[in-house]
């Protein structure tokens, strides 16, 4: 077996009504006075009011900063570090999708270091420093960085999306209450959904897989392929939300530790060039390029193995004796399926071009993918060609 | 973390040492001479810019190498006493000090037996990365770019050996 790593210290608390116990868990780690770091959407939507309620029921002072953009940049990192000091707060609370908590993640990373720019702790491993206490409370059942030691934050000059890696950088506790996605509109709900099960997919391909990774990623999938669908057409289902929300965090505790790949690279390229929503592009993405690896041999019967947990009436179907072949095919046409579905009932785009990006932007979209951090952790060399195809394909 | 040199123990260990200082030294003379031949390595130096430094350094040892990139392409090793003091290498922040070279990447193998098996063909790049036997520390473009040269041009060497033919095998599916 190949040397591995697999760590995941963040205590979980989930299930209905979890926010309540908020409170409890500040008084644990010692926080009188937290910084809730939100967006202005949620605080319009009156989902972070949720969380301030709970606070403000305990009588738990609290400093809010609601101003995180959707592609959150090292200028609002190093504005809430700032803050975060002035208001003398002593932990935080990250109350939105993976913007608020990256954020968060970097205004704490660049606090632990004493109010260094975080923007110079590019890299992998290099923050020695332990963050202050930091609790995460995703509204968006995807990123899954409330487990992850990744944090991606854009740098607006260079129009790139750049990836932080720290053991450090791992949220101390997440809360997952289903009433804070109740209100996530079903398109929404589909691609961070989707962006969920691509962590697990391609965590499970990475060059970094390992068997405790790999069991993440397993039920990871079965959980989000029984319960997208259902989330989707029923916000409200308190137990798929439930569901939905820990097999996106089990997906990101799996990609955490085995990071992921080709999808991501080209996702973070499109994210950072085009402008495109990291959940949209995954959902586009992700067929393409698992049609891409199998026409060339590469993960060959790896994507066949989780055809099981992703469409089991489907490997049922095939029954035992299907070769590895029938099955990679089947799990790829299942990818193809559930985003067709998506798009037919919910309007989802499924191309570079509804999207209005235009042809002219591919090169560059290609040559940054081959750059992108998530590169190196992809089975094979990500070459121009290569991404090339799959944008093509993607295109329209 | 302690980062102070340890001295290798045994024979094997001091080999070890010798073959990763030997190799070090080379480093930029290897980088700039294959360049010419590979067109792979040509393109990763390419993609870094005239000026971009990298460290190269083994946990526990005190074997480094710093290599600079120069405005033809080729790479210079940098004595450690032109390297910046008042910034971290890798942080991407400017020296006071004009005359001296920052270091823009850096890549620390976390022992000599990690080094030393990626170095010499045991394991390739890819699978040393898989098993986390190094930390970096830098924008991760460049890191890409230096670990698609790194793996051409170890595979120009090792390409023979069991971790190399097995990676092509994957490549090619």
């Amino acid at each position: 077996m190949n040397g591995f790593e697999f760590f995941c210290p963040t205590k979980i608390v989930c299930g209905a009504h979890a926010l309540d116990k908020l409170p409890d868990e500040l008084a644990s780690r010692g926080v009188k006075h937290p910084l809730v770091m939100t967006d202005a959407g949620l605080m319009k939507l009156g989902v972070a009011a949720k969380l301030t309620d709970v606070l403000d029921a305990a009588g738990v002072p609290y400093d809010v900063f609601d101003q995180v953009p959707p592609d959150s940049s090292m200028d609002v990192v190093n504005e809430v570090a700032q803050l975060y000091g002035r208001r003398g707060c002593d932990g935080f609370v990250a109350i939105g999708g993976g913007s608020v908590i990256d954020t968060t993640k970097g205004a704490a990373a660049s606090l632990a270091c004493k109010g260094v720019d975080f923007a110079t702790l590019q890299g992998s491993e290099i923050l020695n420093a332990d963050l202050p206490p930091f609790i995460a409370v995703p509204t968006t059942a995807g990123t899954g960085s409330e487990v992850t030691l990744v944090a991606v934050v854009a740098d607006t000059k260079a129009h790139a999306k750049l990836s932080f890696t720290s053991y450090k950088l791992v949220p101390h506790a997440a809360i997952l209450d289903p009433a804070l996605t109740a209100s996530l509109p079903p398109k929404l709900t589909a691609t961070t959904g989707m962006d969920a099960l691509t962590h697990a997919i391609e965590a499970y391909t990475s060059i970094q897989k390992n068997p405790v990774s790999d069991a993440f990623a397993v039920k990871a999938i079965e959980l989000i392929a029984a319960n997208l669908p259902v989330a989707c057409a029923n916000g409200g289902d308190t137990d798929a939300r439930t569901n939905l929300a820990l097999g996106s965090l089990m997906a990101g505790a799996a990609f955490s530790n085995a990071m992921v790949g080709i999808v991501h690279s080209i996702g973070h390229s499109l994210g950072g060039l085009c402008h495109i929503p990291h959940g949209q592009a995954m959902m586009m993405l992700l067929p393409h390029c698992v049609k891409f690896n199998l026409d060339r041999g590469i993960h060959a019967g790896q994507y066949g193995e989780l055809l099981p947990y992703l469409a089991p009436e489907k490997a049922a179907e095939l029954g035992a004796n299907a070769t590895a072949a029938q099955r990679d095919e089947a799990m790829c046409a299942s990818l193809f399926a559930l985003n067709a579905f998506f798009h037919d009932t919910y309007g989802v785009p499924l191309t570079l071009a509804d999207l209005g990006v235009s042809r002219d932007a591919l090169p560059a979209v290609a040559k940054q993918a081959r750059y992108d951090g998530s590169a190196l952790y992809n089975a094979t060399e990500i070459t121009l060609e290569d991404a090339t195809t799959i944008l093509e394909a993607v295109y329209e | 973390m302690d980062d102070r040199p340890l001295s290798p123990r045994t024979l094997g260990q001091r080999l070890q040492a010798l073959y990763v200082r030997v190799l070090l030294r080379l480093l930029p003379h290897l980088i700039s001479l294959f360049r010419h031949v590979s067109p792979k390595i040509r393109a990763e130096v390419d993609y870094l810019k005239p000026g971009y430094a990298f460290l190269l350094t083994v946990r526990g040892t005190n074997l480094a190498c710093v290599c600079r990139r120069t405005e033809s392409g080729a790479f210079k090793r940098v004595p450690p006493a032109r390297l910046a003091r008042d910034v971290e290498p890798g942080s991407g922040l400017p020296s006071t000090d004009a005359s001296a070279v920052t270091v823009d990447y850096v890549i620390a193998f976390r022992s000599l037996a990690f080094a030393f098996a990626c170095f010499s063909g045991g394991e390739t790049l890819k699978e040393a990365l898989a098993e986390r036997a190094f930390s970096t520390r830098g924008p991760n473009d460049t890191g890409v770019a230096l670990t698609y040269m790194f793996t051409a041009l170890l595979r120009m060497f090792f390409g023979w050996r069991g971790a190399y033919r097995a990676a092509k095998r994957v490549a090619r599916g």
